[in-house]
C-alpha cells in the first residue's frame, strides 16, 4: 500500500498556551513493498507522523493518500475506521494496551471488530501468533501472566490477526535485550516478505537496525523532512553527519575510524558485518582503505 | 478531545493571581464557597460575578482557552439550571409542555443555582491554573495542620491529593494513548448503542487500571527507596509567604462574606 502525505502541518491543541506544532509542511511518499525507516531527534514529529498514516490524528493542513483513502482535516471517523482496515500499529510499548481474560480473546479483538465472526477471527488469531513465535499452549492464559516479551508478541499477534497491507511500527525494539530485538525485527521482515505488496513503516532510533534493514529512510528535524534517500546516499553525506542530525551506524563508525587514521577519504557505506569486512578486506589487499 | 480538559492543569504566569499565596487563594475561594450558598439577593450574586471577573481578567490567562476547556463542565451547570427549572414548583405557571410546567419560581431557582455554579467553577479552576500542584498542597497542608493535633494525618492527606493531582494530566495522555491504540484495532468509542459504546470504554479502562496500580507501586518503592516515612520531623524546601497582597485579597472576601451574611439577617 503507497502512501504520499501533500504539505501536511499538525498542531496539538491550537489555539492556547500548550499550542505545540509538531509538523510543518511535511511531504513525502512511502512506497508499496518497501521498508520505510522514519528516524530524528527526540520531539521532532515522527510519532506525530505515523498517527497520522493511520487516520487517529487528522492533518491541521495537507492531506495524506493511503490505498486510494484520503485523509484530510474534515475526513469523517466512519472513512478513517475503513482506512484502519487495512493498516496495522504497534505502538511504543504494545504490551500496555493487552486487556482481555485469555491471550487468544486479546488477539481475537481486532478481527471481531471488522466485522469476522468468531471461527475467522479464531483462525486469523492462532495465524498470528504462530507468526509471532508464541506456543499455541499460551492462548488461553491471561495475557497479565506472561513474561515482558510474551507480552510484547501477543499484542503484535493482536496487529497482525487485522492481516495488514501496511504495519506502522512505534520504536517496536524500545525496551528489549539484544537477542529480543534481532527476534522482533526478524517477525516483522519474514511477515513484509510473504507478500508483495506488505509495506513496513518503523520509526527508530537504532541506525543499525535502520542501515541493514530500511530501504527508503526519512530523517524528521523539528516537525519537517530534513531529507529522505536510501542508507547509502544518506550515510555519504558528509553535511549531515558533521552537523550530528544522523549517526553513524555501528560498522560505518569502524570504516570511518580506519579512514581517518590512514587520512584516506571516507567510504563508510557498509552496513552489514558482512559488507563491513568485505570492505576492510580489500583495503588490506590493496594496502591501504582507497589507496 | 481529552486534551482540553483543565482540571488539575497548571499555567506557568507572573501574574497577580498566580503570585498570591496559596493560603490567601484557598481560604478566599472557601469563604467564597460557603457564603455564595448563603445569600441570594442580586447585590451578593452581582458582587460574587465581579470578584470572579476580576479574578479571572488579572489572572493573565487567554480566554480562549479558558472558554475551551470550561465548555465541557458547562454541561453540569446547565443540567443544575434545567433539574432547577422542571422540578421547582413555586410562583405562576409560565409555560405548559405536555406534563411538565415551568413555574416562575423554578426559572429563578434555575438561574441562581447555575449561576453560583458557574462562578465557583470558575474561581476554582482558576485556582488550579494559577497555582502549582506542590503550592496547592504545601496551602492545604498548612491551612490543615491544626487538625494535625487531634491525629488527622493530614501530611497523608495533602500528599494523597498532590500525588493525585500530579497524575491527572498523566492519566488523560495515557488514555488517549490507549484509545488509540484500541481503535486501530477497529474499536469505535462514537458508534452504535449507548450500551455498546460503554462496553467499548473497557478495552480501555482495564489497561488503565493495571498500569495505574503498577505506578502506584513503582511511586511507592520509589519513595521508600529514597528514605520517606512520612510526615513527622520532615522540613521544608520551600516555604510559604503571606503578604500583604495577600491579607488584601483575603479581606476582600471576608468583605464578600460580611456582605452576604448581612443581607441574609437584615
Ligand atoms: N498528546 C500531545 N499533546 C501535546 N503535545 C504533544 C503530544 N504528543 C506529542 N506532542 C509534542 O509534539 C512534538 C512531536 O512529538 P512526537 O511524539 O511526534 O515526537 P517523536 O519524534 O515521536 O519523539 P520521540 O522520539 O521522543 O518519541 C513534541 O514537541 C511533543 O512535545
Ligand atoms: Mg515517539
Amino acid at each position: 500500500m503507497q502512501i504520499t502525505v501533500t504539505n501536511v502541518s499538525y498542531t496539538y491543541m491550537p489555539g492556547g498556551p500548550f499550542a505545540v506544532e509538531a509538523l510543518r509542511d511535511v511531504t513525502v511518499t512511502f512506497a508499496s513493498g518497501e521498508t520505510h525507516a522514519i528516524i530524528g531527534a527526540t520531539g521532532s514529529g515522527k510519532s506525530t507522523l505515523l498517527q497520522l498514516l493511520n487516520g487517529l490524528e487528522k492533518p491541521s493542513e495537507g492531506s495524506i493518500d493511503a490505498g486510494g483513502h484520503t485523509i484530510t482535516a474534515d475526513s469523517r471517523q466512519k472513512d478513517l475506521f475503513d482506512l484502519r482496515r487495512h493498516i496495522g500499529m504497534v505502538f511504543q510499548f504494545p504490551e500496555q494496551q493487552l486487556f482481555a481474560e485469555t491471550v487468544l480473546e486479546d488477539v481475537m479483538f481486532g478481527p471481531l471488530n471488522y466485522g469476522d465472526d468468531r471461527e475467522t477471527a479464531e483462525k486469523k488469531a492462532y495465524r498470528a501468533l504462530e507468526k509471532t513465535g508464541l506456543p499455541p499452549s499460551l492462548a488461553e492464559r491471561s495475557p497479565f501472566t506472561l513474561s515482558g516479551g510474551q507480552m510484547r508478541r501477543a499484542a503484535i499477534a493482536g496487529v497482525l490477526a487485522l492481516e495488514p497491507k501496511l504495519l506502522l511500527l512505534d520504536e517496536p525494539t524500545a525496551g528489549l535485550d539484544p537477542d529480543g530485538q534481532e527476534e522482533i525485527m526478524r517477525l516483522f521482515s519474514e511477515w513484509q516478505q510473504e507478500e508483495a505488496d506488505r509495506t513496513l513503516l518503523l520509526i527508530t532510533h537504532d541506525m543499525n537496525l535502520t542501515a541493514r534493514k530500511a530501504d527508503h529512510i526519512v530523517l524528521m528535524e523539528s516537525g519537517r523532512v530534513r531529507t529522505e534517500g536510501t542508507p547509502s546516499s544518506l550515510w555519504t553525506r558528509e553535511d549531515l553527519i558533521e552537523e550530528g542530525v544522523l549517526p553513524l551506524p555501528e560498522t560505518s563508525r569502524i570504516l570511518a575510524g580506519l579512514c581517518t587514521e590512514s587520512k584516506a577519504p571516507p567510504a563508510v557505506d557498509a552496513f552489514t558485518v558482512e559488507d563491513a569486512a568485505d570492505r576492510i578486506a580489500s583495503w588490506v589487499r590493496k594496502g591501504e582503505p582507497d589507496a | 478531545m481529552l486534551e482540553h480538559v483543565l482540571i488539575g492543569q497548571y499555567v506557568p504566569g507572573r501574574s497577580v493571581v498566580h503570585r498570591l499565596d496559596p493560603r490567601a487563594k484557598l481560604a478566599s475561594l472557601f469563604l467564597f464557597m460557603v457564603f455564595l450558598f448563603v445569600s441570594r439577593e442580586l447585590v451578593v450574586l452581582g458582587a460574587a460575578a465581579v470578584l470572579t471577573a476580576a479574578a479571572l481578567l488579572s489572572a493573565g490567562i487567554s480566554l480562549r482557552f479558558f472558554w475551551k476547556g470550561t465548555r465541557l463542565v458547562l454541561i453540569i451547570v446547565a443540567l443544575t439550571f434545567f433539574l432547577h427549572l422542571f422540578l421547582t414548583q413555586e410562583g405562576r405557571v409560565l409555560l405548559e409542555i405536555g406534563p411538565l410546567a415551568v413555574y416562575s419560581g423554578g426559572l429563578l431557582e434555575g438561574f441562581v443555582v447555575g449561576f453560583r455554579l458557574l462562578l465557583l467553577i470558575v474561581l476554582a479552576t482558576l485556582l488550579t491554573l494559577t497555582t502549582t500542584p506542590v503550592d496547592l498542597t504545601d496551602g492545604i497542608e498548612s491551612l490543615l495542620r491544626p487538625l494535625s493535633y487531634v491525629r488527622v494525618p493530614t501530611h497523608e492527606f495533602a500528599l494523597m491529593m498532590s500525588i493525585a493531582l500530579r497524575f491527572i494530566p498523566t492519566l488523560l495522555t495515557e488514555t488517549q494513548t490507549i484509545m488509540k491504540a484500541q481503535m486501530a484495532r477497529g474499536a469505535a468509542f462514537s458508534r452504535g448503542s449507548v450500551w455498546n459504546r460503554l462496553k467499548a470504554f473497557l478495552p480501555v479502562l482495564i489497561p488503565l487500571f493495571s498500569q495505574s496500580f503498577k505506578r502506584a507501586e513503582d511511586l511507592a518503592t520509589a519513595m521508600e527507596a529514597r528514605g520517606y516515612n512520612g510526615g513527622a520531623g520532615r522540613t521544608k524546601y520551600r516555604e510559604l509567604s503571606w503578604k500583604l497582597s495577600d491579607t488584601l485579597i483575603f479581606c476582600m472576601f471576608l468583605a464578600f462574606a460580611g456582605l452576604s451574611l448581612w443581607t441574609r439577617i437584615g
